[in-house]
């Protein structure tokens, strides 16, 4: 996407009444910060929604800060690129993350009633490692947000051919109202209502797409290729021919390090789940996520191989496979159906962004600005600052917009991304779970030596013969397996470095720890009368839990 | 006012207004249904030739009316706040 050479042929035959259902969805995303404005009075319910929002809303918009448009437009170009091995982001990668996020983590986020990630670290560990997270979270979502602006630029641009930067004010002006007036709760009410318009732009181009090749067996047959069509074939450790690379680089690079990484401890996440008014509710946040996120794949690999069989530019040279779905929205769609795609997709990256700004405001006020800038202050002076902070942050973001421009595929930048912050935190954070005699430093030099060796992966992985097709140098590197073993390496140098440190340093005292590491819960704490309430069966985290692990089994061997 | 949620006890922090949030169903409910009614009538006037002999319009235009007005119901049959935001211990939540 970012090299934007064949951009005017994509240019979309829109009309007056793609225009008026673009103009009442962003009427509506106004109207959403507008209304959210008057429920906020105080810092927790601009940063948390006041922990106040029911399961469903908190699980929708938790799958749905995720569901911005560079992962649809990047799941969809790793569908034509890759063909169904894309699968395994979702159903090895997300699944499993968010079903242990909801049954095992989500105890120790709420019930100590931390407001972000990074105050668990301080209150697990110390202010070293507190401010390391903080920052280093807080840089990832400014970066992330300029990816998200300054590809949303393009899009426009080749969509709709207005020029770049209308394109990116329009849309960071937009963001930065509801969040400024709304906070979180105008952040999630637009991704829950993006959540569904998503969906009903992407499922017309699937079905009219298939109906177009005829059905699935046609779908085979016009991408031609067999390989696109299994999920675990050539994963062979010593002798990889997948384009993901093996399978120890598929489950505990993906599978373990990046996406237990992602998906529970990146705040952005968290902050979902830790509005939900009260412990059940956040725990089935990310299991009522987790049941949509089994079944995205068809709205976005499935475009993907559309593409592939649809586009003649797909099937030779060097394809823009970051446009699939814009190729196919122009080639499928009639106008009105290609309007509520059109207003899905900026909705997404606009929720993408913002998932990322309220992220960013949160931590920063919380965790930068209260504890080591204005300590003390009233609630009302932090709510001031977090609503400046939101300025500063989408600002910076347009700033950055164009450190994303060196990089050719979307998916491998937020990727590596993730593979310097949140492998190494998850290293920290599992240790720190079930592990009580890690102590403070432990915690800081893992952290930090994890994020080193991450960053040093990424400059030696590619040297190694192993990760060329065909296991000879010579040739390109496999940059997703790159990513995947980078990973890894964080997390197994964070782990050693913390086992080496911790007999060396004093731990924290237990009865600091109360509620925050496992087998040492506290006897005192806010959600203890919670537990005797009695709920319906069909409320049960540990139900909907089995029910996405049962899925996503039974998907993984149907199309193994 | 009594909060029915667990919470560290506000010292010299105003009042949560959380409670004031509007009922996103109806929000959803609403544009789905408008959505939908307009797709559905002009599925009777925009020409197709890239569906071919699919009318996408027509069946997406039904399905956002369903969405939509399965959301109003929903809405209207479990209303948010039941007894107000003073209730003592809301039993029943519309989730």
């Amino acid at each position: 996407m970012l090299a934007l050479q064949a951009a005017d042929d994509l240019r979309l035959d829109v009309n007056v009444l793609d225009f008026a259902i673009l103009a009442v969805y962003f009427a509506v995303v106004i109207g959403i910060g507008l209304a959210a404005r008057r429920s906020i009075a105080t810092t927790e319910d601009f940063f948390l929604s006041g922990r106040s929002l029911p399961a469903w809303v908190t699980g929708l918009a938790f799958i749905s800060a995720n569901l911005g448009a560079i992962e649809i437009l990047g799941m969809a170009a790793n569908g034509a690129q890759y063909g169904l091995s894309t699968v395994h982001f979702y159903w090895i990668g997300a699944v499993p993350a968010m079903v242990f996020l909801g049954l095992v983590m989500m105890p120790f986020y709420y019930s100590s009633r931390v407001h972000s990630v990074p105050e668990y670290m301080r209150r697990r560990f110390n202010n070293p490692t507190h401010l390391v997270n903080a920052l280093s979270f807080a840089a990832a979502q400014v970066l992330t947000a300029g990816v998200n602006l300054y590809a949303l630029g393009l899009v426009v641009q080749a969509l709709l051919g207005w020029p770049l930067w209308v394109a990116i004010a329009l849309s960071a002006f937009f963001v930065l109202v509801y969040i400024t007036l709304g906070g979180l709760s105008g952040a999630i009410y637009n991704e829950v209502l993006q959540f569904f318009v998503i969906i009903a732009g992407l499922l017309p181009i699937v079905i009219v797409g298939l109906v177009r090749v005829g059905g699935w067996h046609g779908l085979e047959q016009a991408v031609n290729k067999p390989a696109f069509f299994s999920t675990w074939n050539g994963t062979q450790a010593g002798g990889w021919t997948n384009p993901l690379g093996d399978w120890i680089g598929l489950v505990f690079g993906l599978g373990f390090a990046l996406s237990f990484g992602y998906w529970t401890t990146n705040f952005a996440e968290v902050q979902r789940a830790l509005s939900a008014k009260d412990l059940t509710a956040a725990r089935r946040t990310p299991l009522i996520g987790a049941i949509p996120k089994i079944f995205i794949p068809a709205l976005t690999i499935i475009p993907g191989l559309l593409a592939v069989a649809l586009v003649p530019s797909f099937r030779t040279g060097n394809p823009n496979y970051n446009y699939a779905i814009p190729q196919l929205m122009q080639r499928l769609l009639p106008n009105g159906a290609l309007g509520i795609a059109l207003a899905g997709l900026l909705a997404a990256f606009m929720a993408g962004m913002a998932a990322n700004v309220s992220g960013f405001n949160t931590v920063f006020t919380y965790d930068v600005w209260r504890p080591y800038v204005a300590k003390g202050r009233s609630d009302s002076y932090y709510l001031r600052v977090g609503r400046i902070t939101t300025v500063v942050g989408v600002i910076v973001g347009i700033g950055t917009a164009f450190i994303a421009s060196t990089f050719n595929n979307i998916m491998n930048y937020i990727q590596t991304l993730f593979s310097y912050f949140n492998a190494p935190l998850f290293a920290v954070f599992i240790l720190a779970l079930f592990w009580k005699r890690v102590s403070p430093w432990a915690g800081f030099y893992g952290l930090i030596s994890g994020i080193v060796a991450a960053f040093a992966f990424h400059y030696l992985g590619p040297n190694l013969a192993y990760f060329h097709a065909g296991q000879r140098p010579g040739g390109v590197a496999n940059d997703q397996m790159v990513n995947f073993y980078g990973a890894i390496a964080a997390v197994l140098v964070a782990w050693a470095v913390m086992a080496v440190v911790t007999p060396l340093t004093r731990p924290k005292p237990q009865e600091e720890l109360l509620g925050l590491v496992w087998g040492l819960p506290d006897p005192n704490g806010p959600d203890v009368a919670e537990a005797s309430v009695v709920r319906a069966w069909w409320q049960s985290p540990a139900l909907l839990g089995g029910i996405a692990l049962t899925f996503v089994i039974i998907l993984s061997l149907v199309y193994l | 006012m009594t909060e029915s949620r667990p919470g560290p006890p506000a010292e010299d922090t105003p009042q949560s207004a959380s409670s004031r949030l509007f009922d996103l169903r109806y929000l959803i409910g609403g544009l789905f249904t408008l959505y939908g009614v307009v797709l559905t009538i002009a599925s009777f006037f925009v020409s197709h030739p890239q569906s071919g002999d699919v009318d996408i319009n027509l069946w997406l235009g039904l399905g956002m009316l369903v969405l939509g007005v399965f959301f109003l119901v929903w809405a209207r049959w479990r209303p948010l706040h039941v007894g107000g935001p003073t209730a003592a211990a809301p039993t029943r939540t519309p989730d």
